[in-house]
């Protein structure tokens, strides 16, 4: 092992959404920050494929969110075999936001007081309006298009640029709610549409799950990481974490990581950060084995790796007459549907759902939908649902449930031999009662819109984006693995900072979240520093 | 050609067609290069080329090519069930191949282009317009701190 490298004040392992605005804020107050990232930068000139003609095979391929199929050099496996839905990631500098849709709803504040409000789980030791100030700061460092207003949710400041234009596709859809008087909004987004903070407006290209070339989508090798840099924040890419060492004190002393060259590297800090999802940091803490951590690290809850909570979605789609244009435009519709979101007696569940619009598919994924046959019919099938579909992506606030889990995997690795993770996960009861309504009220509001016909899948199987609850935040350290401040109960320099400190997890996308979350402890770190 | 040889290479191509057939302006999926763009994939992945040679070896031993198109047709449903595996994949590369093409996606209605770097002209539509039935409502967000 080469302990050649010196120590650094915070060490910070994942490059991805909580891991650049942290690794950000420390610089800019002139802490010593080191990154360990274990993919590579990518080049949005040169590296994303939407500008070829097969485009929409590398979804397939190497752009597959799911890193089973994906399977690159710098991913690692995940046995998913006993969960319902697979576990997507992408690992690179930026991490997932490479690859997402640029969703950024906010948690509400009811979201952060489910014990209080409706007596299920627990309530987060932190409020929506302690986050505020983060949440804003967050808006304007990544960039949000959206529009103030939206009754959902407590009044926000400006957004960066106006909302994402919604096109034929809205006009119809937003007709169907109205007509029923339910709520929609055009949702918060992290897309430029027009320029700002040097990067260019989106042009409406589509894809954004394949990476964004022109910049106009907010990933963080885009956002925070140019400005990090310049600060003097440092990035190490191609850095794969196996474990974290502690000192005679039970302090965590170093991270040891294989570099690029697959040699084994030592490196100390002061204060060492995991930023590496809702599975990655479980799989690191329970791969880091100690005499005084037995069972992983900083684990004396043994809750490390439980209460996993994905959002399960169910999949609603209708068809309509017309020509909807529907492959124009970022391929979420951006617009979210509060009217189900917060707990009703009446219903048979507890919490609440939303819905996230999408547009129609392009050519290929329309005609690999399933819904497509081979033979005489082939193109007739394919006309009916090219540039005519909508779909609803019902989105449910899982619950956490000790039995759905990140573990590690005994008889699976990466390709340095690093213990991968398993995932086992059960959908509840209160989660499929809740997504049955929600494929209920969803066909209504296609009906509404005018659909000649609505289709719906009870449970996307590749739908697990969001990663939360494996680390989880709370004030006794019998039932939680941090505090308020993402700092672990058991070892007071290690902190956590994704999404695997989410006590509950709300029904929206958590990046927002999740990014002024890393904000918020990121000045507690910088208040402990001086 | 740089893996079937030209005896599966032809039988393919009757199939392919018979998956993804003429209709109108769209051009059916042998002439579109899908032939060459199986080939091409096939010859990445020696599990996936495999499958093939396999899967057209039978469909040859079965006398495919001297039969009536709808004794095909039948011989391709019986296919379908019986080795899924190869059929699948056969699917899913006849129409990754064809709905890659440009000449395709211009008989579709589009301009040919992939995504970027012109992107699309979106129509602004008069939805924001419908927002003031919204507003009318009033908060529906649910405050912690007065409940």
């Amino acid at each position: 092992m080469d302990n050649k490298n010196n120590k650094v004040d915070v060490l910070v392992i994942g490059a991805g959404a909580s891991g650049a605005a942290f690794s950000w804020k420390l610089a800019k107050s002139g802490i010593g920050v080191m990154c360990l990232e274990q993919g590579n930068w990518i080049n949005p000139l040169t590296d994303y494929s939407t500008s070829d003609s097969d485009w929409e095979i590398h979804r397939q391929t190497d752009f597959n969110p799911n890193p089973n199929f994906r399977a690159l050099d710098v991913d690692y496996p995940i046995n998913d075999t006993e969960s319902p839905i697979a576990p997507l990631m992408y690992n690179a500098v930026g991490g997932s936001t490479i690859h997402w849709s640029a969703h950024f709803p906010r948690l509400k504040p009811s979201d952060f007081k489910v014990k209080t409000l409706d007596n299920v789980a627990a309530d987060w030791p932190i409020s929506y309006f302690e986050l505020e100030k983060y949440f804003d700061l967050n808006d304007k460092m990544m960039g949000v298009a959206g529009l103030v207003g939206d009754p959902a949710y407590p009044p926000k400041a400006p957004r960066q640029t106006p909302p994402v234009g919604l096109g034929k596709l809205g006009d119809k859809i937003t007709y169907g709610f109205n007509k029923l008087g339910w709520h929609w909004w055009p949702s918060d987004s992290a897309i430029n549409t027009g320029e700002y903070d040097g990067r260019p407006a989106c042009n409406n290209c589509g894809p954004c799950d394949l990476g964004c070339s022109i910049k106009a989508k907010s990933s963080t090798d885009v956002t925070y990481w140019p400005k990090a840099l310049k600060l003097g924040a440092q990035l190490v890419t191609n850095a794969r974490v196996r474990e974290i060492t502690l000192d005679r004190e039970g302090k965590a002393k170093s991270a040891i990581y294989y570099d690029s060259d697959g040699n084994l590297q030592e490196q100390y800090a002061s204060t060492i950060v995991l930023a590496a999802n809702g599975v990655g940091t479980p799989r690191v803490l329970l791969n880091s084995i100690s005499a005084k951590f037995p069972e992983g690290l900083a684990n004396s809850s043994g809750l490390i790796g439980k209460n996993l909570m994905f959002h399960p979605y169910s999949m609603v789609t209708g068809i309509f007459e017309e020509d909807l244009e529907g492959h124009k435009g970022p391929t979420p519709l951006n617009i979210m549907s509060s009217e189900f979101y917060e707990t009703d007696n009446s219903r048979d569940f507890v919490r609440g759902y939303a819905y996230q619009v999408a547009r129609s598919s392009a050519p290929l994924a329309t005609a690999i939908s399933g819904h497509v046959p081979w033979g005489k019919k082939h193109h007739a099938a394919f006309k009916k649902r090219f540039n005519r579909t909508v779909t609803f992506a019902v989105i449910g606030e899982d619950l956490p449930e000790e039995h759905n889990k990140v573990s590690i995997d005994p008889h699976l690795s990466d390709s340095y031999g690093i213990p991968a993770p398993k995932i086992e996960y059960r959908l509840s009861d209160n989660s499929r009662k809740m997504l049955d309504h929600g494929v209920k009220t969803a066909t209504q509001v296609m009906k509404a819109a005018g659909a000649m016909e609505v289709a719906h899948d009870p449970l996307k199987r590749e739908a697990g984006w969001h990663l939360m609850g494996t680390t989880k935040m709370g004030t006794d350290p019998n039932n939680s693995v941090v505090n308020k401040y993402g700092q672990t109960h058991d070892v007071d320099n290690l902190y956590v900072i994704d999404g695997s400190i989410f006590v509950t997890a709300g029904a929206v996308n958590p990046t927002s979240t999740i990014q002024a979350l890393a904000l918020w402890i990121a000045d507690f770190v910088i208040s402990k520093s001086k | 050609m740089k893996t079937l040889s030209e005896s599966n290479s032809n039988i393919l191509a009757v199939i392919i067609d018979l998956l993804i057939p003429e209709d109108g302006d769209l051009p059916p999926a042998s002439k579109v290069n899908v032939v060459e763009h199986i080939d091409n994939t096939i010859s990445h992945s020696p599990s996936l080329m495999r499958l093939f040679v396999e899967g057209l070896r039978d469909m040859t031993n079965k006398g495919f090519i001297a039969l009536k198109e709808s004794e095909q047709v039948n011989l391709l449903k019986e296919l379908e069930s019986a080795n899924k595996p190869f059929f699948t994949e056969l699917i899913r590369h006849t129409y990754n191949g064809y709905y890659t093409n440009p000449l395709v996606i211009k008989a579709l209605g589009m301009n040919g282009d992939p995504p970027q770097p012109y992107g699309h002209e979106l129509e602004k539509g008069e939805n924001f317009k419908f927002l003031e039935e919204v507003k009318v409502r009033g908060q529906i967000w649910r405050n912690p701190n007065i409940e």
